[in-house]
């Protein structure tokens, strides 16, 4: 019944840095199913990143390809990417990148702006109702800067989910959190995907959020284990 | 409203907080750029509009000439004053004749003119400021205040007229006497190219001075309140065989209301320098502003947003601030032209000399007018320079590769 929603296959990545040739991905592969949570570990600078960008399109491999819904993608152009983008996937980084000049409710709209345009008084209701959903029904009219990392984070995943995408890329979402307040934002990015049979994909430094994975991946020396 | 330009309108006016320090110095350098297109255009404007009013009262709204002497004018009056865009109409001769008094000889231009008629063109009773009107006979001339100064004339004085019927009459070794005249009257019209000048005698008077006989040169036409002289000058025509033309006292003063023209539009390209210089400063601004949101670049192509998108986003900026700096501008011109009065006064009260400035330039207040074709004009331009400026540091936000914004710092 679980068809695969985002594929990486047989990619490769270098970056030149002057001289040498840095082979940050050098053979992976990688399925993951709809409404599967899988969690990628790995040392620092293995190319966590570098995958995430791959497999959201942001980034294009030097060989093999990355299939969203079964397609590939590797012939779509960057504008055509980006729209297909909008509704297909959302993204949790790390430092969770709110625009500071408007509140969170409207952050949170930001991602369906993007991906559909106009908003209604619907779209309003639901980005409450997402707000909601993490835990920040009461801070919708509150700027950015007024909240701490872990509500900001909070804001950036109601964001991400509220196109109601296949896939959540979550790279280290708690890695600018302390300990209680990451286990808290985790715990709740676990339940929505879980509750909306969104797709997640996670990377992390943390073993005990990585355990909690359907699948627990490691990426070290330019591949999948 | 599409993202980009919610994005655009909060980045540069975000609600419920002050302006950024990119819209502030942008919006200031776009509303001093308008306000000095918009006052100085209006207050040349209607310096423009003062002198077409002073030009078209004392000269008339429309001549009727062939370019020669015609004698039948009385019956092109009568065809004339059964229009009914016609208010007035009344034969005049003019050219030039030697003016002597004492031993100073000048040029003047003469008129000659049927006073009776004359006056219901033209205002002259309000005109003549010694003398009067009724002291008129065909020994008599008034004359402009600009030769009364420099000869010293007053009421009463007698001149000789000298006309260049006398080269005519010595060819033939016959010889004419100058003419002895009485001043009747001094006058003064406003408009300087009469008022430095000009004589004005009798129509009798003149016609024997040059010998036209029962010859005039023009009919001078003063048309009904509110007629446009433009389209009574080709109504009127269709009255007239060639070589008779009816023109307009635009037409006939063409050349002088050019510089005026001109000195506009000089004004217009050396007062676009300002907008332009604030178009620098848009640009730097919006600049450091791309440079600065490169990770919220990043963040808006991730969630899906095109190239184009995200150029629209910050090329809106520019153009937001050039319709707000714009706005702003106009408001602010209307208001200090409202409070001109208060400006100059106070102006004058730190500088002095009211009086004689006010008397040079004849005119009470500081004429204004507004020009709706100025206005849009403006409003057009700085917004599109201000839009334009932005173009630059837009497409370079447009080109940034996704995955370089993201990692930027
Ligand atoms: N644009 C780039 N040019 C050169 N090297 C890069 C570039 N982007 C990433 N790298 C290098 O690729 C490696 C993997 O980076 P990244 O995917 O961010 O690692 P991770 O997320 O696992 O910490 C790092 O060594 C980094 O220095
Ligand atoms: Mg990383």
């Amino acid at each position: 019944m679980s068809e695969v929603a985002i594929a990486a296959n047989a990619v490769a990545k270098s970056y030149k840095t002057g001289e040498s040739n840095l082979e940050v991905l050098k053979h992976v592969d990688l399925s993951v199913n709809t409404g599967e949570f899988v969690s990628i570990q790995g040392e620092s600078g293995c190319g966590k990143t570098t995958l995430l960008n791959v497999l959201a399109g942001i980034e294009s491999p030097d060989s093999g390809y990355v299939s969203w819904r079964g397609s590939s993608i590797a012939k779509l152009g960057r504008n055509a990417l980006a729209l297909l983008r909008g509704g297909f996937l959302g993204i949790v980084f790390q430092s969770y990148y709110l625009v500071p000049e408007i509140d969170s409710l409207q952050n949170v709209l930001m991602s369906r702006r993007i991906a559909g345009g106009r908003i209604g008084s619907a779209d309003i209701e639901e980005a409450k109702a997402m707000l909601e959903k993490v835990g920040l029904g009461d801070r919708c009219k509150q700027m950015p800067n007024t909240l701490s990392g872990g509500e900001r984070q909070r804001v950036a995943i109601a964001r991400a989910l509220l196109t109601n995408p296949q896939v959540i890329l979550a790279d280290e979402p708690t890695g600018n959190l302390d300990e209680t307040t990451g286990n808290r934002v985790m715990d709740l990015l676990q339940q929505l995907c879980g509750e909306l049979g969104t797709a997640l994909v996670l990377v992390t430094h943390n073993a005990e959020h990585a355990v909690r994975a359907d699948r627990r991946l490691t990426l070290s020396q330019g591949s999948i284990h | 409203m599409p993202w980009y330009l919610y994005i655009a309108i909060r980045h540069t006016f975000p609600k419920g907080k002050r302006w950024p320090f990119f819209t502030i110095m942008s919006v200031t350098g776009v509303v001093l750029g308008t306000m000095a297109l918009v006052v100085v255009l209006s207050v040349f404007n209607g310096f423009g509009h003062a002198i077409r009013e002073v030009v078209s009262e004392t000269t008339g709204d429309l001549k009727v000439m062939n370019g020669l002497i015609f004698e039948d004018y009385e019956d092109k009056i009568e065809t004339l004053k059964e229009s009914p865009l016609v208010h007035s109409a009344a034969p005049s001769a003019f050219g030039v004749v030697v003016l002597q008094a004492g031993n100073r000889p000048i040029f003047p231009q003469i008129q000659g003119v049927d006073i009776e008629e004359e006056r219901e063109i033209v205002p002259l009773d309000n005109y003549v400021y010694s003398g009067s009107l009724d002291e008129m006979d065909d020994d008599s001339i008034l004359i402009s205040s600009g030769i009364a100064n420099t000869l010293r004339i007053r009421v009463g004085d007698e001149v000789d007229i000298y006309t260049p019927l006398m080269i005519e009459h010595l060819k033939k070794d016959e010889i004419l006497l100058p003419r002895l005249m009485r001043v009747a009257g001094l006058f003064e019209t406003g408009f300087a190219k009469i008022d430095e000048n000009t004589i004005i005698s009798t129509l009798r008077t003149m016609q024997d001075l040059y010998g036209l006989g029962e010859g005039v040169h023009a009919i001078k036409v003063k048309l009904n309140d509110g007629v446009d002289a433009d389209s009574a000058a080709t109504e009127l025509q269709k009255s007239f065989e060639r070589p008779f033309r009816v023109s307009t006292w635009l037409e006939s003063n063409a050349e002088y209301l050019a510089i005026i023209q001109f000195e506009k539009r000089m004004m217009f390209f050396l007062l676009l320098i300002i907008v332009l210089v604030a178009s620098f400063s848009i640009a730097t601004s919006l600049f450091t502003s791309v440079v600065k949101k490169t990770r919220e670049i990043g963040l808006f192509a991730s969630m899906g947003a095109t190239s184009r998108q995200i150029t629209a986003c910050f090329c809106l900026q520019g153009f937001s601030v050039g319709l707000v700096g714009t706005a702003i501008g106009y408001a602010l011109s209307f208001a200090i032209l409202s409070m001109r009065d208060t400006i100059t006064n106070a102006l004058f009260w730190i500088i002095g000399g009211k009086e004689q400035t006010m008397q040079f330039y004849f005119f009470s207040r500081l004429p204004v007018h507004y020009d709706t074709f100025d206005l849009v004009t403006i409003a057009i331009l700085t917004v599109s320079v201000a839009t334009l400026a932005g173009l630059v540091p837009s497409i370079k936000a447009g080109m940034l590769k996704p995955v370089e914004a993201l990692r930027s710092e």
